[in-house]
């Protein structure tokens, strides 16, 4: 299986420099192999399992948490938001 | 537009829900609050932290659902879309993927004269990501997770829309019905309506479809209606000059009229769907399903339907009360009565009572207009008790206080005079004091008599009977 450094790197948002991709291919080559060997799933995967099923919540509300304490961990804050660099996509 | 070709559109519609709570999470589901204060480790994304699906999110998607005759799959399951954008904490939304909540319903739509079936492939309940704030001030973008985790329905809709016009109507009547449902707030101006718009063309005839192409980010009735427009414009010219289409997303600029590429079909993310690990599936009681079926309301279409078969209204005015559910649910109460006739109420629905409520700005249920009032006053008015001018006179007193209109036109003495003989004296002294108006008429200027009219009600204060007047302003001059 071919695989394509470049059409990924984009992908991700990730650049890979010219001479790094040979590496990247090789690396990924392998993982792809250990990923391969897994057995093939038979049947849909994605069907609900009805008879294992979840309780839902009801509609009231809980307190939240503080602003102060959720932007603790935030490299970089301002005016009560999270910096981060620009992107428009 | 080239009429050699067929434009075909379809049309994805995002609309939050107005549950108190977020979709997956207690904390409020506010528009406007301060940044950053509707949050906590679930909607934030934080490891560690467990989704609880909101029962009424999956209740409210289900009344849309009906609405649009879905079939209800009443078990049902969320998925990982997984993409990286500053937007999803998670790094993944979790939505519905291959069992919707609802899907293959369909919506009725009034275009022109035509009744039109859109088709409707799947509605899904998801989680609306954060608002980011491009603030060059900030050397950055500011991240609000206020709105990460609101609760979302996506309506799908199947390529069955021909014109820019029939896409802004059935928006219209989606936003409608959401508001009959009382399931969204759906104020396109605040975002709480999205769509995503896509479109193709081909020629006039063709059964296949041409290469469909994806405008994001349209988010008002007009931005629908022009992103339809230019994109057909733009495939037709690159057709038209042997060029090719490419399947992709393109993103529409509101200000400048126009879109944008936004990514090419080599660059389509890979979104790697899988069934979300930390939410078991759900089976949705058959009773609740009946129940939340039979509860529907009369909906915007079938009551402008109503409106013109039943109670005789011009297709303009009955869409007009129809599509305003606080226009239609007063309208509805006054008929209810059965008290008065349609025409006459829909005149004061869509006049007066719409002119004060707009002056205030208020909805019709908010004045203190009450419903017995109105119908006594407009009964008054088709007895010929008392002329349209007298009513406005009532009509000032009874939209604030809770008089009746038959006490009202007693004490002010708002009467109609249909006495003969009282009207006469009236005609004759405007007769004798437009000497001009009367030779004009005689010479043939007969637009005059409107004047003369007007005079007489002058004279009656509003009291006389104007079709009477005219009858006897005719006769006394053809007499004379
Ligand atoms: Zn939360």
């Amino acid at each position: 299986m071919k695989i394509d450094i470049r059409h990924i790197a984009k992908l991700s948002k990730l650049s890979i420099p010219e001479d790094q991709i040979e590496r990247f291919e090789k690396e990924m080559q392998s993982i792809i192999q250990l990923v391969e060997n897994l057995p093939e799933i038979e049947g849909k995967a994605t069907a609900v399992d009805t008879e294992n099923t979840m309780e839902l919540r009801a509609d009231e509300v809980v307190a939240s948490a503080s602003r102060e304490d959720m932007l603790m961990n935030a490299p970089q804050v301002a005016a009560g938001c999270i910096v981060m660099p620009k992107v428009v996509e | 537009m080239n009429n050699k070709y067929e434009i075909v559109v379809g049309l994805e519609v995002h609309a939050e829900l107005s549950t108190k709570t977020k979709i997956f999470c207690g904390c409020k589901n506010e528009f406007g609050a301060e940044v950053n204060t509707n949050v906590c480790p679930v909607c934030m994304g934080l490891p560690g932290t467990l989704p609880v699906l909101n029962e009424k999110v999956v209740e409210y998607g289900i009344r849309m659902g009906h609405a649009l005759n879905c079939t209800i799959n009443r078990a049902t399951k969320h998925d990982r879309k997984n993409y990286f954008y500053a937007d999803l904490p998670k790094a993944y939304q979790t939505t519905q993927d291959d069992v919707p909540l609802c899907a293959n319903g369909y919506l009725d739509i009034l275009v022109g004269d035509e009744t039109r079936r859109i088709g409707i492939t799947r509605l899904h309940i998801e989680e609306d990501t954060a608002k980011l704030i491009h603030a060059d001030e900030f050397g950055g973008t500011l991240i609000d997770f206020n709105r990460c985790g609101v609760p979302l329905i996506e309506i799908v809709s199947e390529p069955d829309m021909r014109s820019a016009e029939e896409a802004k109507v059935y928006l219209e009547t989606l936003r409608t019905i959401l508001l009959y449902l009382g399931i969204s707030d759906a104020k396109m101006q605040e975002g709480s309506i999205r769509a995503d718009v896509n479109v193709s063309v081909r020629p006039v005839g063709a059964k296949e479809y041409g290469v469909r192409v994806e405008t994001k980010n349209v988010s008002s009735f007009s931005g629908v209606y022009n992103a339809i427009v230019y994109e057909a414009n733009r495939q037709i010219e690159v057709l038209e000059n042997g060029g090719e289409l490419f399947q992709e997303t393109r993103r529409w600029d509101d200000a400048a009229g126009k879109n944008v590429l936004m990514r090419s079909k080599e660059d389509a993310q890979d979104y790697r769907y899988f069934p979300e690990p930390d939410l078991l599936g759900y089976v949705i009681p058959e009773e609740l399903v009946e129940k939340l079926k039979a509860e529907l309301p009369e909906l915007p279409v079938q009551k402008t339907l109503r409106y013109m078969n039943e109670c005789g209204l011009s297709r303009a005015d009955a869409e007009t009360i129809a599509l305003s559910k606080d226009k239609a649910f007063f309208f509805d109460a006054c008929m209810a009565t059965g008290k008065c006739g349609p025409k006459l109420l829909s005149n004061w629905v869509l006049g007066e009572i719409t002119r004060v409520a707009n002056e205030r700005r208020c909805e019709i249920s908010e004045l203190p207009l009450t419903v017995e009032n109105l119908v006594d006053m407009i009964a008054l008015i088709e007895n010929k008790t008392i002329s349209n001018a007298a009513a406005k006179t009532v009509f000032e007193i009874i939209v604030d206080k809770d008089e009746k209109p038959a006490d009202i036109v007693k004490a002010k003495g708002l009467a109609q005079i249909s006495d003969t003989s009282a009207l006469q004296t009236i005609v004759d002294s405007v007769i004798a004091a437009n000497e001009k108006a009367i030779n004009d008429y005689k010479g043939g200027r007969t637009n005059v008599l409107g004047f003369l009219v007007g005079q007489c009600m002058k004279q009656s204060k509003g009291q006389g009977n104007p079709a009477m007047f005219k009858e006897m302003m005719i006769a006394a001059i053809e007499n004379s």
